[in-house]
């Protein structure tokens, strides 16, 4: 079985975490934006971040741009995937959490 | 250099030692993302407190890779590329446990980079609740110089018989007027002495009234009964 097959284990720091993608779908949020909405501490916020990129549920891309001119590092931009979204709103679904959200 | 800057140097070294232990696929990319994130927070010691949540992050990372350590980043895929998990499991995740030749190479010293990194935590730790443990509660003390030992001041039995017959230190005072004298000269010295009065139990108060009268017009202050249980007969 694939990595991408692979059950997501579902808890409530995970739900955190898709909360503020399923409320916009086509949002990129960086780790800092959903720490800020979900309250995660960065020791449980990270490794969920890297599972569900692994699972296929998220895609990641480097903001752009230039670090040197804006005198900071380039942030991590998160994006919900069409299958991740499904798969989410599924999730939400059974666990009665979402809060009218579009799937 | 001051304390915040120590605070950013401490955390932006625990991020990159955290992204070292990290995956190798990972851990360039995890280290620009934290500083990423670490900027955007308000204070040094929130940037602290991530960093030190990144040591657990990579925890969580190394005991649920592969699956996490699947997601590649680095420098070299630069931006707008999907990053999505490799799912071919065959691809070397970790170069030290995969590498063929790693055995031929195994070191036997003991490493210690854990447990500095350990101590490391644990310093800064001590130093972040130092000034909780150093909070002092405010109280009045005494102010000016302290008091000097106190001397006890000389002791001067005056017994009053039951007929009036008045024994400074068991010698018989003849008159009152010799009292006097008496109680004169000792107000002078100091410390001034005491004067432990007992009257006998049978004596006419007038008596004593008088001594005490005496006493206390030739500048004595300190003048007391001695406890009925110790009267003479």
């Amino acid at each position: 079985m694939g990595t991408k097959d692979r059950p997501v284990r579902m808890s409530l720091q995970t739900l955190r975490v898709l909360e503020p993608f399923l409320e916009n779908p086509n949002d990129e949020l960086a780790g800092a934006d959903i720490q800020k909405r979900g309250g995660l501490a960065s020791g449980t916020l990270y490794p969920i971040l890297l599972r569900l990129e692994a699972a296929g549920w998220f895609v990641s891309r480097w903001e752009a741009i230039d670090p040197v001119a804006e005198g900071r590092p380039r942030r991590r931009l998160y994006r919900l995937t069409p299958d991740g979204r499904a798969r989410a709103n599924e999730v939400f679904s059974a666990f009665s959490f979402r809060r009218g959200v579009p799937a | 250099m001051n304390i915040h800057d120590w605070l950013d140097g401490s955390a932006a070294r625990l991020i990159a030692r955290a992204a070292r232990a990290a995956p190798e696929r990972c851990s360039e990319r995890l280290h620009e993302e934290w500083l990423a994130h670490a900027v955007e927070l308000p204070s040094p010691a929130s940037r602290l407190r991530f960093a030190m949540g990144c040591w657990w992050a990579v925890k969580m990372i190394n005991r649920q890779a592969p699956d996490a350590a699947n997601v590649v980043s680095s420098s070299a895929v630069t931006a707008d590329v999907v990053m999505t998990a490799y799912a071919a499991a065959a691809v070397p995740l970790f170069s030290r446990q995969t590498n063929p030749g790693a055995a031929a190479n195994l070191l036997c010293d003991i490493n210690t980079t854990p447990l500095i990194d350990v101590m490391l935590v644990l310093l800064i730790t001590l130093i972040l609740t130092l000034p909780v443990l150093t909070h002092a509660v405010k109280i009045d003390l005494p102010q000016g110089p302290p008091p000097t030992a106190t001397v006890r001041p000389p002791v001067i039995d005056l017994d009053i018989d039951f007929d009036g017959t008045v024994e400074w230190n068991g010698t018989v005072v003849q008159s009152m007027q010799q009292l006097g004298d008496f109680f004169r000269a000792e107000a002078l010295k100091i410390p001034q002495p005491e004067i432990h009065l007992r009257p006998n139990s049978y004596v006419r108060y007038d008596f004593v009234a008088k001594v005490l009268a005496l006493a206390q017009r030739n500048g004595l202050k300190k003048v007391g009964f001695v406890s009925t249980g110790t009267f003479r007969d």
